[in-house]
């Protein structure tokens, strides 16, 4: 098990360190910054001066050493654009995707739990048509383009709900949906394969012959079993959310990390970008590990798979 | 499967249960129909659209579709702000969206194709190298980093394939991986490697055929979400430059005048809506009749 934790640990750490060298490449390649912070008609001495106190006029290899050894010590740089430092903008944003992707995940849940039990016990049925044609259709429609039928209806139409910002709680109503509707095919499969698998075992038989009432079997012993497989895609399923999120933000104005990310690559930010990639990648590496033990943790039979080699 | 016995020829009878298998499976003929349409529209814009689709008619800005009062069937999906015909614009985007789409996939799916030849059969210290680095991509937010490398090299056609490509290899990888895994413990195998076949000629007669169905099914159910990536990308301004009209950008643009024409933002949003839709029925389908290993239930 210990075996385990550090070889699972060791291979994130290189995983980010190539990440890092990725971002770091990417956003050196995006062209020089200093030509959109200078006025146009800046002398060439003003710009070198620049360039000096950005440290970008030392080698790309120095650049990444400074960089790296920052970011381990939780420097990431300033913003070139705002002047702070790029991790602080960050933490700013962090709390409101996550908020987001919170309220996101939660109406994910509402909507694949009930559905995916429907399909799974009348398998075969209309219902069970019906929930499949939901989850083709949710994997057929375009994030942003959900978002936008949204706003048109819902804020345009019927003037119900903002259509952008984050003032109140109806602010999140809409971002809301949109983000969860994009995670509720995939979910929604995968819970109704594995209550199917689960209800053809050998205890949900024991448990009926034990005259326990089908109510009970369903939500309480094959639906906990069942849910099991959608937490172990949780990491998975975060990093989705975090990766949509870019488009959500964008369309309904929302300040979080996604946005941030967004202005930040247009304006070649690039201690921004970093520090959003990277922030980004720690969180969902992170996820994953405590995950992948948890989920070893709970289940002795993967503890053993897992250190055979995957 | 016992409709086999009905035809005389061996060969023959494979490809009449084959065909029976198809019809049997209810093929998706809406789907069929709108991915013919749109294969039409790509292969020759001009034959359905009626206008220019970069010529602008200030005359005729925001012009509604023709159901709606103020609508004529010379713009028969309605105008943009700039009084271009949208219907023509969606048929001249279709080629663009398409084209990226196919090659983006072509290139993933030969990367991650051969990357998940290679891992499974090598196994090894080469295997753990490709599988992290395949799963460290899956666990990343994936349009992030090609948004990044599409606004770091420039908007071009050959940078969004590629933006594309590196967001989807992965998938093929592993599911190639997986299969490979177990191919190379059959028979065959073993008695090609001990006949002494070179590895390049294992994987190329013995392995790559066998997994060709499984790569065709991938492909089929990847096309949907590549494009949904592509126009993403666009959305986000990180994809082919303007003028030449792309769906997703077209949908970018619509937003400027959302309250005030809707329908500029949601034509070409329903275009894309139902050519993903149909991609991903087929790509059902085919999995059911094809590679029921797949399957998910």
């Amino acid at each position: 098990m210990l075996m385990l934790i550090l070889s699972r640990a060791l291979q994130s750490c290189v995983a980010l360190l190539v990440l890092s060298v990725v971002v770091f490449g990417l956003s050196r390649a995006s062209g020089d910054p200093v030509e959109l912070m200078v006025p146009v008609d800046a002398t060439q001495e003003a710009r070198d001066v620049l360039r000096h106190t950005l440290g970008l006029d030392r080698s790309l290899a120095e650049q990444y050493v400074t960089f790296l050894t920052g970011a381990l010590s939780g420097d990431l740089g300033v913003s070139i654009r705002e002047r702070r430092p790029a991790l602080d903008l960050v933490f700013e944003r962090l709390s409101n995707s996550a908020w987001l992707a919170l309220t996101a995940m939660t109406v994910a849940l509402t909507l694949a739990i009930p559905l995916a039990v429907a399909a799974a016990v009348w398998k075969g049925t209309l219902i069970d048509a019906f929930a499949r044609y939901i989850a083709v259709l949710g994997q057929s429609m375009p994030t942003f383009f959900v978002g936008l039928v949204l706003i048109i209806v819902v804020s345009g139409r019927w003037g119900l709900l903002p259509a952008g910002g984050m003032e109140s709680w109806q602010s999140y109503v809409l971002p809301s949906i949109t983000l969860g509707w994009f995670v509720v095919a995939g979910m929604m499969r995968l819970l109704r394969s594995s209550l199917l698998e689960v209800l053809d075992s050998e205890f949900v038989k024991l448990a009926r012959i034990k005259g326990v009432p089908e109510r009970v079997v369903i939500w309480k012993h094959a639906l906990r079993n069942a849910l099991i497989s959608v937490v172990t895609l949780g990491g998975v399923y975060f990093a989705l959310l975090l990766s949509t999120a870019v488009i959500v933000e964008t369309v309904f104005a929302w300040p979080g990390l996604g946005r941030l990310a967004y202005d930040a690559v247009r304006f070649r930010d690039f201690p921004v970008t970093q520090a959003v990639v990277l922030v980004t990648a720690v969180l969902v590496v992170t996820i994953n590990l405590v995950v992948d033990f948890l989920y070893a943790w709970l289940d002795p039979r993967i503890r053993r798979s897992q250190s055979g080699g995957s | 499967m016992s409709e086999a016995a009905v035809a005389r020829t061996p060969s023959r009878s494979a490809l009449v249960a084959r065909w029976r298998g198809f019809v049997a499976r209810r093929p998706p003929w809406f789907a069929l129909l709108v991915v013919v349409a749109v294969l039409t529209m790509a292969a020759m814009p001009d034959l359905l659209s009626g206008h220019d689709p970069n010529a602008q008619t200030l005359r005729a800005r925001f012009l509604p579709p023709f159901w709606l009062e103020r609508g004529t069937l010379v713009y028969p999906l309605g105008t943009d702000g700039l009084g271009r015909d949208i219907l023509s614009r969606i048929v001249h985007g279709t080629r663009v969206s398409l084209l990226v789409a196919m090659l983006a996939l072509l290139v993933g799916g030969v990367v991650g194709g051969s990357l998940g030849l290679i891992s499974g059969y090598a196994r090894g210290w080469i295997d753990i190298v490709i599988m992290r680095l395949a799963d460290s991509m899956l666990a990343f937010p994936m349009i992030l980093l090609a948004f990044l490398l599409a606004v770091t090299v420039g908007a071009s056609l050959w940078t969004v394939v590629i933006a594309v490509a590196l967001v989807i290899w992965a998938r093929f990888a592993r599911v190639i991986r997986g299969e490979v895994l177990s191919l190379r413990e059959r028979n065959f195998v073993k008695l090609a490697r001990i006949a002494g076949c070179g590895t390049l000629r294992i994987l190329w007669v013995h392995i790559l055929p066998n997994v060709f169905n499984t790569i065709v099914v991938l492909l089929t159910l990847q096309l949907g979400w590549v494009i949904i990536v592509e126009s993403s990308l666009s959305f986000l301004g990180a994809g082919i430059p303007p003028p030449t009209p792309a769906w997703g950008s077209m949908i970018a643009e619509g937003r400027a005048s959302l309250t005030r024409a809707w329908w500029v933002c949601t034509m070409p949003g329903v275009a894309l809506m139902l050519t993903v839709l149909s991609f991903n029925l087929i790509g059902d389908w085919l999995r059911d009749v094809i590679d029921p290993k797949l399957r998910q239930d």
